[in-house]
Parts: C-alpha cells; sequence; structure tokens
C-alpha cells in the first residue's frame, strides 16, 4: 500500500482544523486540495481515531509550532 | 557573532545524506514554494519558482553551491534545454549519489557534481553567468569568502541568488540564541546567518543588491511530513527520519528568505 503522502501528513500535523475534516471525511477534505490518495490510502484514514491521533500529537510533538523545524 | 566561523561538520552529509534521500527525495529543502491552484508543495515546481526568481535564463551557465545529490541541478537542466550546471558540494557522499542520478536522468553532458568548497572554487573567474544558494549558507565558514568568491567567479553582469533559512534578525536574548545553536547543531551547520548579514558581506563583495525579503509563500508540510507516517495499525509514529532530527520543543526564530544581486559590469 502507498504510504500517506508527507505533505499531508504534515499539513494534518500543523492545521488541526485541516485534520479533523481529513479524518472525518477524507474525500470530502481532499477534493479541491490537490491530493491524490487511492481507496487504500482514504481507508487508512477513515479508520484512524481522531482522539488518538490528537494524543499521539500531543505526546510526540507537544506544541505543534516546535514541530516545523525539526 | 562575526563573519567568520571555525566549527564546522564536513562530514555531515556523508552520514546523513542517504537517510535525506529516502526522506526527503532528492530535494534537500526545508521550505518549498507553494505552486499551483490549489497551492501545493511539490519539489520539481518549487525549483522551477525558485530559479525564475533568481532570474535564471536558457542558454546561462549555472553555479549550483551546495547542490546536494543534484536534485535541483536535473530539474533545471530537464526544463532548460539549453542550461549546463556545475555543482559543488563538500560531501563526497553527495558528490557520488549526485552523479549517479545525473546519469540516470541523461544530463551527464550538462550536470556536473563537483567535490569542493564553495568558499574556493575550482573554477576560472568569470565563468558563471548565475550562482546559487538553495538553504547552503548556513554551511559557510566564512561569508564573505563564500560571496567573494561568487563574485569572481560570475562574469560582469553575472547574477546571485540566495534562497535560505535565515536567522531572523529580529531574535535576541539567550533562549533564542539557545535555539539556534540547537537548530544549527541538529542540521550540522556552521551557523544559519542573517539577511542582513549577508547583504552586508555581498555588498562588501562588490554585489549590488536588488532584493532581500522573507518568503511568504513557502511551506513546511512536506518536512514535517517526512518525519512521521500514519497508518491504521500503528497511528501515527516517527519515521527513520522522525527518529534521528525531530526535536520536540525546538522552535528557533529562523525565517525563509530570498536575496537577489548582481556582479556590475564595471567594478
Amino acid at each position: 500500500m502507498e504510504q500517506i503522502p508527507p505533505e499531508l501528513i504534515g499539513r494534518a500535523i500543523q492545521d488541526s482544523d485541516f485534520r479533523r475534516r481529513l479524518l472525518a471525511d477524507p474525500e470530502s477534505a481532499v477534493a479541491g486540495e490537490g491530493y491524490e490518495l487511492d481507496e487504500d490510502q482514504i481507508r487508512t484514514l477513515r479508520e484512524l481515531d481522531p482522539e488518538a491521533i490528537d494524543d499521539a500529537i500531543e505526546a510526540l510533538i507537544g506544541d505543534v509550532d516546535a514541530a516545523k523545524w525539526g | 557573532m562575526g563573519l567568520t566561523s571555525t566549527r564546522s561538520d564536513s562530514g555531515f552529509y556523508d552520514r546523513w545524506t542517504e537517510l535525506f534521500l529516502r526522506g526527503f527525495g532528492p530535494v534537500f529543502q526545508a521550505g518549498m514554494v507553494r505552486t499551483g491552484d490549489p497551492p501545493r508543495e511539490d519539489p520539481h515546481q518549487s525549483v522551477l519558482a525558485l530559479v525564475e526568481s533568481a532570474g535564471l535564463r536558457n542558454g546561462d551557465r549555472v553555479l549550483d553551491a551546495g547542490c546536494g545529490v543534484a536534485g535541483p541541478g536535473i530539474i533545471v537542466a530537464s526544463h532548460y534545454s539549453d542550461v549546463a550546471i556545475e555543482g559543488v558540494t563538500d560531501s563526497a557522499s553527495q558528490a557520488s549519489i549526485a552523479r549517479r542520478e545525473i546519469a540516470a536522468a541523461g544530463l551527464s553532458d550538462r550536470v556536473r557534481a563537483h567535490v569542493a568548497d564553495y568558499q574556493r572554487l575550482p573554477f576560472r573567474s568569470g565563468l558563471f553567468d548565475q550562482v546559487l544558494f538553495f538553504e547552503s549558507t548556513g554551511y559557510a565558514t566564512d561569508l564573505h569568502a563564500t560571496y567573494e568568491e561568487a563574485y569572481r567567479v560570475l562574469k560582469p553582469g553575472g547574477r546571485l541568488y540566495v534562497k535560505d533559512v535565515f536567522c531572523a534578525s529580529t531574535s535576541s536574548g539567550w533562549e533564542a540564541v539557545e535555539q539556534m545553536e540547537r537548530f544549527d547543531r541538529l542540521w550540522g551547520c556552521v551557523r544559519s546567518k542573517t539577511m542582513q548579514e549577508s547583504v552586508d558581506a555581498m555588498a562588501g563583495a562588490g554585489f549590488e543588491v536588488t532584493l532581500c525579503a522573507p518568503m511568504a509563500d513557502i511551506g513546511t508540510n512536506r518536512l514535517v511530513g517526512s518525519m512521521f507516517q500514519l497508518d491504521d495499525v500503528t497511528g501515527l509514529q516517527l519515521t527513520e527520519l522522525g527518529e534521528a532530527f525531530f526535536r520536540s520543543g525546538l522552535n528557533p526564530p529562523i525565517e525563509f528568505g530570498e536575496i537577489r544581486a548582481f556582479r556590475p559590469l564595471k567594478a
């Protein structure tokens, strides 16, 4: 299966509003945004638990602004 | 802080280039110019946007100062049919990979990679129409020598273009200094420069500076996203690149900027 594109992951990490929309309804969220995802990638995003992702971001990154520069 | 620094880490890219290639792809730049509608961070289009901003023209002989694995050089030479590019890197590992990638792209007649210090270039004076620095001046130990060499190898009227991650000139205080030192150490830099000291060094070398500005249309989603992976089994995890280079709490006072200058026709 193709990995979720890094640009999309980075945007989901840095833009919490986009992340919520992406995980709630991946197809609608990427429509018109120029990202091309296959069915497996859409299914992967759909099966992710938004709260668990928020928790992982908090645990791994903390202040998201600090993630910008490695 | 003076323009000359003594600390260097010439082995940084020998150690990390293979990982960067896997994680970032062949364009080793933290910030991508957002292009298109809707705007995206496409490395290919970003590089073309940068050289357009630089004023690069078909027929130019170009120096790519800090060429990485020649990702940008290959993109530029593929788009401009009559451009010749000499890239320099101080990493033998990068140069070796660059030559492999250049050959694979069928561009060995117009793109070359050399192991060299851009502060002491192995080229005759007045050879180039355009000198490019893409996120590479942070590795300069001597900013005066860097731009004096760029000036020397440019033809009169030749163009200099720098796009970089600069230390924000407004930053001050011990915390900002500590954050910048952590950032520079992490990425193997000697020291990230400010835009102002870069302009001053260019002017001191004889350049006329025509633009010095922060870049607004730069995105870092690719950079951040390359350090993490998402899957339905493990959720959000650090990638191999993230394990090596992501640092929680690192938030240095940096800004993307571009500087354009040219060597006057008469000194």
